[in-house]
């Protein structure tokens, strides 16, 4: 794997591998307002890290013990997400409480990240990894950008109907666009 | 109760911010929407008996991981099932069916209804939101898939198929038609409660 | 958290894993079977498509067999192609699936067809998996699959689509390969054409004005008494009837100035012996169009020294696209000869070339009528306008590349690259005016 492949993958996952917009996976946490930016940076570096190590995790225990049972896919899946979350916040929430509230059921409550693990298994092992960092990095610009957006949406300017999420979804959907082209 | 209801006119609702994911995901064709429906409404009731039923024995430091995996415990022999019956449709969810299990709706109503109310009220709710968001995705669905795609319930309409707008298929139709369509509920809600209000 | 609190979670997550785990694993015994068999449903369904009811599986047999090599069915046209990718047997015995791609330049590059033919070696059905240009076929033509279905190799009765002919050629030369796999390998024995078949085969090749890069191209005449098929041309060059006389075919051709041939299935020249089919056939084409005003007029405008009233209409005993030629001297005693050919051009569309020929046989002058260019639904003389790299002015200069050409000396560099077809036409009606030529001055020897 050279370092073009590699930077390939995590550029893919930034545009045209972009799950929040592009696969409907995180769009949830992505579209929930009020929040600071400090706070989606932190919740997006942390998914990032969720991310990598469910993959880490994931992947061998699919491809060596479920490869007879793959109905057991998703309930596995979940149980690694929801021990990897509980350690991380075992360890971590010292340091990042000192730094920004967090809710850590977000990082758990996430469609991205089980849709990744899931995704994962279809590839390489390293791939898989490296597409963990990238669509981590996709999901940390979104929210970055959105938690942005959000505060210079005037919402007098908009008409009542679409005051909300109507309009946060029209915002999207022009990022998707611009997204398309890649 | 009278909340939900009341929701519907207030929509968008935070309801709707946590499921917007899935919504636009599966709205791309009618098939696939009503499938996700189904499947939405069937975790959303049996989670909640069986969350309202055993609420009192669960630890409240640990309703996280155990409301999570009880429904994508539903989740999972759901989407056998579906696996079973309809192989087409799981193909067009793909792994929207399983991150089902840990959408924030679901957990939601799991949390703040089945986890604190009886069984009969938790089943009224998790009926009324998987009602609410299964016609959601029907709507969009059907503007999604006649336009974007010149057919319905993957049957074409021959007549259409030279005016389509491929884009209303995508991703972007997604947001777009989700927007709009919020947008004609909370007017069509305005009017309504005007209505009453002169009335 | 307490210890206690800690366990009984614990205790709690431990007892849904295995409830929901056991039931996962109960259910599976359900669905295994199901998912299996949807899966391999899926990828049986395209090949059913095109097999009678009740195939059972298939066996990729492409390996263990010598596939015929990738064609060019249009000679004009390098790009078009037609290959055979996959062949599949019904493992029941029920037949085989043959999966062949084709192009060419006015179509994707990759249309992908999968042929149905049962073990007696008839066509069951044809899907067109990738279709943008076939779609413009199956409008032109409705039902265009049609036809081939029930057909064996032999593929009698189906024609190409007017207007669509390059990819109708290349769709029906992938469907010829797909037979050609299996009456190769000797899995079906080859259908045999008919007398009907094989006389329609050889209308391009011996009435050039009926056929159009080896197609033939006319409308078509219905059967009336001795007559089984008919075509009359799109561009007044006469007519070509297919004529039974007892248990024997005959191919009757008809020129604009009313001569007729006969030939045989052998395509020997028994026109002497069928004189009675000759007087049939003349009797259903009436009469050609008259054209010695027309060649008159254009005359007077295109030569300045006509002699008066030198002009004689000369009778045409070649079957090709000249509907009309003429004999005339010059006020400086030159003998020379003038040819009107319409030759079809891009969707069927008639252009009409002048070409003037002197007694030695080189162009005095070649004059384009209408020269037709352009797609869709504009088709305008170009004098004037700038389509392709033909401009006006670039217009004259094509007109006089062909002064003091020769039939020898009539080459590719007289066509205009963007107007290929339509130059090509140009082309293809001097050449028909040079073999008129020919066979004037050897008449005269």
């Amino acid at each position: 794997m050279t370092l073009e492949i590699i930077l390939g993958i995590i550029l893919a996952g930034l545009l045209s591998n972009n799950y929040p917009l592009l696969h409907f996976l995180g769009t949830g946490a992505v579209l929930e307002n009020e929040r600071s930016n400090k706070r989606s940076l932190v919740l997006g570096l942390g998914t990032t890290l969720v991310m990598l190590i469910a993959t880490l995790i994931t992947w061998p225990i699919n491809t060596y013990l479920l490869a007879k049972a793959s109905y057991l896919q998703t309930l596995v899946f979940v149980c690694v997400v929801l021990v990897v979350v509980e350690v991380f916040h075992l360890i971590e929430h010292n340091v990042i409480e000192k730094f920004c509230k967090v809710d850590f059921t977000k990082f758990a409550i996430n469609g991205a990240v089980l849709g990744l693990c899931i995704h994962n298994t279809h590839l390489g092992f390293v791939e898989a990894l490296v597409t963990s960092i990238g669509v981590g990095f996709g999901f940390t610009v979104v929210l970055a950008v959105f938690s942005a957006l959000e505060h210079r949406v005037d919402d007098d300017a908009v008409p009542y109907s679409f005051r909300g999420l109507p309009i946060h979804l029209l915002t999207a959907g022009m990022i998707v666009l611009a997204l398309l082209c890649f | 109760m009278s909340n939900k209801i009341y929701m519907l006119r207030k929509t968008p609702s935070p309801l709707l911010v946590l499921a917007a994911g899935f919504v636009m995901a599966s709205s791309s064709d009618v098939r696939a929407a009503l499938a996700m429906g189904i499947a939405v409404i069937v975790t959303l009731l049996l989670s909640s008996i069986v969350i309202s039923a055993l609420h009192n024995i669960i630890p409240t430091n640990a309703r996280l991981p155990i409301y999570v995996l009880i429904i994508t415990g539903f989740v999972t022999l759901i989407d056998m099932l579906m696996q079973a019956w309809c192989p087409v449709v799981v193909e067009m969810l793909g792994v929207h069916l399983a991150c089902l299990s840990v959408s924030a709706v679901i957990f939601r109503d799991a949390d703040e209804v089945a986890g604190c109310h009886g069984e009969f009220e938790s089943i009224a709710v998790s009926l009324v939101t998987g009602g609410f968001l299964t016609a959601i995705m029907l709507v969009c669905a059907l503007i999604r898939e006649f336009f974007g795609n010149a057919s319905i319930w993957g049957i074409n309409v021959g007549f259409m198929s030279n005016y389509k707008i491929s884009a209303l298929a995508g991703a972007f139709g997604g947001y777009l038609v989700l927007a709009l369509v919020l947008a004609g509920i909370r007017k069509l809600g305005a009017y309504i409660n005007s209505r009453k209000e002169n009335a | 958290m307490t210890t206690s609190e800690f366990l009984k979670s614990a205790a709690i997550i431990v007892a849904i894993l295995v409830v929901f785990g056991l039931a996962a694993f109960g259910l599976n015994f359900y669905t295994q079977p199901l998912i299996e068999a949807n899966s391999a449903g899926a990828a049986n369904d395209r090949l059913n498509a095109v097999m009678p009811e009740g195939a059972k599986g298939y066996e990729d047999i492409t390996s263990t067999l010598t596939l015929p090599e990738k064609i060019h069915p249009k000679a004009d046209d390098p790009s078009s192609y037609a290959e055979v990718i996959a062949v599949h047997k019904e493992t029941s015995g029920l037949g085989y699936v043959i999966e062949c791609n084709w192009g060419t330049k006015f179509s994707k590059d990759v249309n992908t067809l999968l042929v149905g033919i049962s073990a007696e070696g008839n066509i069951v059905n044809i899907n067109s998996e990738s279709y943008t240009d076939s779609i413009n076929m199956f409008e032109k033509q409705s039902n265009y699959i049609d036809t081939y279905v029930g057909k064996d190799s032999a593929l009698s009765d189906v024609s190409l689509v007017a207007g669509v002919t390059y990819s109708s050629t290349a769709f029906k030369a992938a469907v010829e390969l797909a037979f050609t796999t299996l009456t190769s390998n000797n899995m079906i024995t080859a259908g045999v054409k008919s007398d009907d078949q094989i006389l329609a085969e050889f209308i391009p090749e011996l009435h050039t004005g009926l056929g159009d890069n080896g197609v033939l191209k006319g409308d078509e005449i219905s059967a009336n008494g001795n007559i089984v098929k008919g075509w009359k041309s799109k561009n007044n060059t006469g007519a070509a009837y297919i004529m039974s006389k007892g248990e024997a075919m005959y191919l009757v051709l008809v020129n604009n100035s009313g001569v007729a041939a006969v030939y045989d299935t052998e395509k020997n020249v028994v026109t002497e012996e069928h004189n009675d089919l000759v007087t049939e056939a003349l009797a259903s084409f009436v009469a050609g169009t008259d054209y010695s005003s027309l060649l008159a007029e254009k005359l007077n405008s295109i030569i300045d020294n006509v002699a008066e009233g030198s002009i004689r209409m000369i009778e045409l005993d070649t079957f090709n696209k000249v509907s009309a030629a003429a004999e005339f001297t010059t006020t400086d005693g030159n003998t020379l000869y003038i040819f009107y050919s319409q030759p079809l051009t891009y969707q069927n569309n008639v252009m009409e070339v002048y070409t003037v020929i002197d007694s030695n046989g080189a162009i005095v002058k070649n004059e384009i009528g209408t020269f037709l260019y352009g797609h869709g639904v504009d088709y305008l003389p170009i004098y004037n306008q700038g389509y392709g790299n033909l401009n006006s002015e670039t217009f004259i200069n094509y007109e006089n590349k062909y002064v003091g050409v020769t039939e020898d000396t009539l080459n590719d560099d007289l066509l205009v690259t963007g107007a290929t077809i339509s130059s090509s036409a140009v082309k293809n009606a001097t050449a028909d005016a040079f073999a008129t030529f020919n066979s004037i001055k050897g008449g005269e020897q």
